[in-house]
């Protein structure tokens, strides 16, 4: 399985602030990015994204999840966790596991913390495309 | 006269130290109360110690044999001057002919407020869980009521107790916590909120929504993973201090931290997620709509 993040660093400026997103394909298990990040040389950020995602997903118990979802009349997901967006001052994380490559997920990072629904709209665009691939 | 009308819960157990064996011992109670089943009416009996009357998994009433404080004594101080004895036994008598509840009647006469009445109860139940769990009570039956009919709006969910016990290590700052949450949570959430205390072995619950009816060890588990997620996410950007996760289709838990004190609110729609996270955008110093151009500028030039 090939998957890379497509497009470089992604840049758009707009009236709600401007997004300047790295993205990368990680593999939730390891941590380890599964192709280079999409800016121009090491990005230590996201890689480090990357290396906290098996304490992440990999130690959730699911029986909790799945009885609050019931508890909020929700259907459980496929993961115990769906998108996840971490939000600090100066940067948007997220990231996304993906439905048809299991245990992979999209990283992404982006310095607009005050635009997220213009970063997940372009994360979800990305994501969108690797589901694509085979 | 004065109604003591909604006394922080931080205030309501102010004679009962908050200790790690102790909460360990409420928890233990409040389990058994959230793992009846659903819609379940009636009482758990503790033989000679006490009972808790439940009606759908919440705490309608609760004796113990140790307490020190009966409902009409604190019914009493809840007004400023505190009623008179003679005029709480006088109405007890006239209650007990007419078959009306104590509490209902002193709403009824004016003499304390709903909210008074509710505060009330809040502190003797959850006296009465302490003193259950400080007395290692066990758990004999439960015997089901085939009547139901206590009024919601005075009976409590396990989540709240919880939180009354866990507010007695800092009152100002599970007072400040509740007022966090309820400013913060919005239609169709749920939250609480809880700091880390080496009082409990994980996650001490200072504050709740008081709709939160999720059962203690959901909830608690739910608080130990977003401490966790807090403390991986300083590897890679310090400065996180909110998050959202979502928990499938509509359900998403939202998380946000502020002044030692970590918040879980549970988003039954994704709407209600929205408004949430965005609330907490607005935290964030809008400082980062203009950009460093210089490594972008070099990559659109090859």
């Amino acid at each position: 399985m090939k998957l890379v993040a497509q497009g470089a660093v992604v840049k758009r400026a707009d009236d709600a602030g401007a997004s300047d997103i790295t993205w990368a394909v990680g593999c939730m298990r390891t941590g380890v990015l599964l192709g280079p990040p999409s800016s121009a040389g090491p990005n230590p950020q996201i890689e480090n994204l990357a290396a906290t995602l098996p304490e992440v997903f990999g130690t959730v118990d699911a029986g909790w999840l799945e009885r609050i979802a019931a508890q909020l009349e929700a259907e459980p997901g496929d993961h115990p966790f769906g998108e996840l967006l971490l939000l600090s001052e100066q940067h948007v994380h997220v990231i996304q596991p993906l439905r048809n490559h299991r245990g992979v997920a999209l990283l992404a990072v982006s310095g607009a913390a005050n635009a997220i629904g213009l970063v997940l709209s372009q994360v979800h665009a990305q994501v969108a495309a690797l589901e694509r691939e085979e | 006269m004065n109604a003591a009308e909604g006394a922080p819960s931080s205030r309501m157990l102010s004679s009962i130290p908050a200790n790690p064996g102790l909460i360990s011992g409420v928890l233990r109670l409040l389990e058994l109360i959230d793992d009846l089943p659903r819609g379940a009416t009636g009482a758990l009996h503790f033989g000679d110690e006490g009972m808790i009357l439940v009606e759908s998994k919440k705490i309608c009433w609760a004796v113990s044999r140790g307490m020190r404080l009966r409902l009409t004594e604190i019914l009493r101080r809840q007004t400023t001057p505190p009623l008179t004895r003679e005029a709480v036994e006088e109405l007890y008598r006239a209650c007990k002919q007419t078959g009306t509840p104590i509490g209902e009647a002193l709403v009824a006469s004016g003499v304390v407020s709903e909210a008074g009445l509710r505060a009330a109860l809040f502190k003797h139940n959850g006296e009465a869980i302490v003193s259950l769990a400080q007395n290692g009570a066990s758990v004999e039956r439960f015997v089901n009521h085939s009547k139901t009919g206590y009024d919601p709006k005075f009976a409590f969910s396990s989540c709240e107790v919880l939180a009354m016990l866990g507010a007695r290590d800092d009152p100002a700052r599970a007072a400040a916590a509740q007022s966090e949450l309820d400013g913060t949570l919005v239609q169709d959430s749920v939250g609480a909120a809880f700091v880390r205390s080496s009082r409990s072995s994980g996650p001490l619950v200072i504050a709740v929504d008081s709709a939160c009816g999720l059962a203690v060890t959901d909830l608690l588990q739910a608080c130990t993973w977003v401490s966790g997620l807090f403390d991986v996410a300083r590897t890679f950007d310090p400065d996180v201090f909110a998050a959202r996760a979502a928990l499938g289709d509509r359900a998403t838990l939202v998380t946000w931290r502020s002044n030692e004190v970590e918040y879980v609110g549970l988003c039954a729609s994704r709407p209600a997620a929205a408004r949430l996270m965005s609330r907490m955008a607005q935290r964030a110093p809008r400082t980062s709509g203009v950009m460093a151009l210089g490594v972008r500028q070099e990559t659109s030039s090859t």
